[in-house]
């Protein structure tokens, strides 16, 4: 199967192009078109390592991010389609690499419900994988970054997907997306931290997503089983703790950051349940990165793996 | 006065002070006392009258825990209603 990183410099510029670039991510395939440099960089950079599926194939999310016409040239504009048609508005040329990656993301989060989803990052050690949800802001995808580094697998920085009554959790391996404070301190967290185009004055602020494919199984499709779910705070004046959270509670919140349980109805609530009641739930307030990871290390089921 | 479910909805009780309920009627998900949810697992089918309600759970109920069950089984009810999981006929 081959890797994006095995495409000639000259036949990656082309395909991108001409919307031939279509990627295996988790599982599902996108296929990528786009006549942005800094698009290309980024893609070239985060995605090296990722697998191009066949020709034939079929694709699930067709997206491209161009710049057409004088007017979008003039104004330094360019448009993300989905399908050949635009869901947004035009894109300020500076933020078109993190707006590649947004796009990506909502790919996800309006058209897949054969899963239940969570605005979640997901981090596994061994067969083991902890469930992460968050507030933008809450610290998951710093977390989730630094343990990237770290040693453990990164499932997703943004889509925890469950397949219906199952504990399971579905790999979505892409760049973690790291917003302002947070891209620096990643960046003296570690020099091996990868870092595509930086977009400034987004509506998050500066963002720069980091390649989150660094874990030898980090292609591998296969399910992992949730252990854990942690809701992550950080936090500069609060104590750090590691607490267990009731069941209940946290039932709620999961559901308050699930992209689609009310769609699913009582199918929703019956897979949240069997969920829920298989992991243990825990509040992660924190300020020392160091700190949070040592804590994770100490969980039940994680204590001792690799 | 009777009171009846809207619809049968879920429990999810995990033994804990709270109880998770999810109403089929509405598609929203609660999060209740243990208590609001016992009361609203005897109901079936079938509307209850208060009286007839309070008969049923009497006996599962520590009289030193609730002294005044008639005042805490009206609230809860009352509760529900404002939720929009009962309705009163």
């Amino acid at each position: 199967m081959q890797l994006l990183n095995q495409l000639a410099p000259h036949d990656f510029h082309q395909r991108l192009t001409h919307g031939q670039i279509p990627l295996r991510v988790g599982p599902y395939i996108y296929r990528l078109k786009s006549n942005l440099p800094a698009v290309a960089a980024g893609i070239k950079t985060l995605y090296s390592d990722f697998r191009l599926a066949d020709a034939g194939e079929f694709v699930d999310y067709d997206i491209a991010l161009s710049r057409s016409g004088i007017l979008q040239r003039l104004q330094g504009d360019a448009e993300f389609l989905f399908d050949g048609k635009s869901p947004f508005d035009a894109i300020p040329i500076g933020q078109a690499y993190a707006f590649l990656e947004w796009g990506m993301n909502w790919c996800v989060s309006l058209h897949t419900n054969e899963y239940l989803k969570l605005h979640a990052a997901v981090v596994s050690r061994g067969e083991s994988a902890v469930i992460m949800p968050g507030l933008p802001g809450a610290g998951k995808s710093t977390l989730c970054a630094a343990l990237g580094l770290s040693g453990w697998r990164i499932l997703s920085d943004e889509h925890a997907m469950i397949p219906p009554n199952t504990t399971e959790v579905i790999p979505l391996c892409r760049p973690v997306s790291l917003k302002n404070e947070s891209i620096e301190v990643i960046k003296s967290f570690s020099s091996a931290a990868i870092f595509g185009p930086v977009s400034k004055e987004t509506h998050k602020g500066v963002v720069a997503h980091m390649k989150g494919d660094l874990h030898p199984d980090s292609h591998d499709t296969s399910s992992l089983f949730a252990r854990a779910m942690i809701f992550p705070r950080y936090s500069k004046d609060d104590a750090q703790r590691l607490s267990l959270r009731r069941r209940t509670d946290s039932f709620i919140l999961a559901a308050y950051h699930s992209f689609n349980y009310s769609l699913l109805c009582e199918a929703g609530f019956e897979s949240m349940k069997t969920l829920i009641e298989n992991v243990d739930c825990y509040d992660l307030v924190y300020h020392d990165l160091d700190w949070a990871m040592r804590a994770m290390d100490e969980l039940p089921n994680f204590r001792g793996t690799q | 006065m009777t009171w009846r479910l809207h619809s049968k909805g879920r429990i999810y009780d995990a033994q804990e002070s709270t109880v998770v309920y999810f109403d089929a009627y509405s598609g929203d998900t609660h999060l209740l006392s243990d208590f609001a949810g016992f009361v609203m697992q005897q109901f079936g089918t079938q509307p209850l009258t208060t009286d007839e309600l309070i008969n049923q759970i009497s006996p599962s109920i520590d009289p030193q825990e609730i002294p005044d069950l008639e005042a805490m089984v009206s609230g809860v009810l009352e509760e529900l209603v404002f939720l929009d999981i009962l309705k009163r006929d």
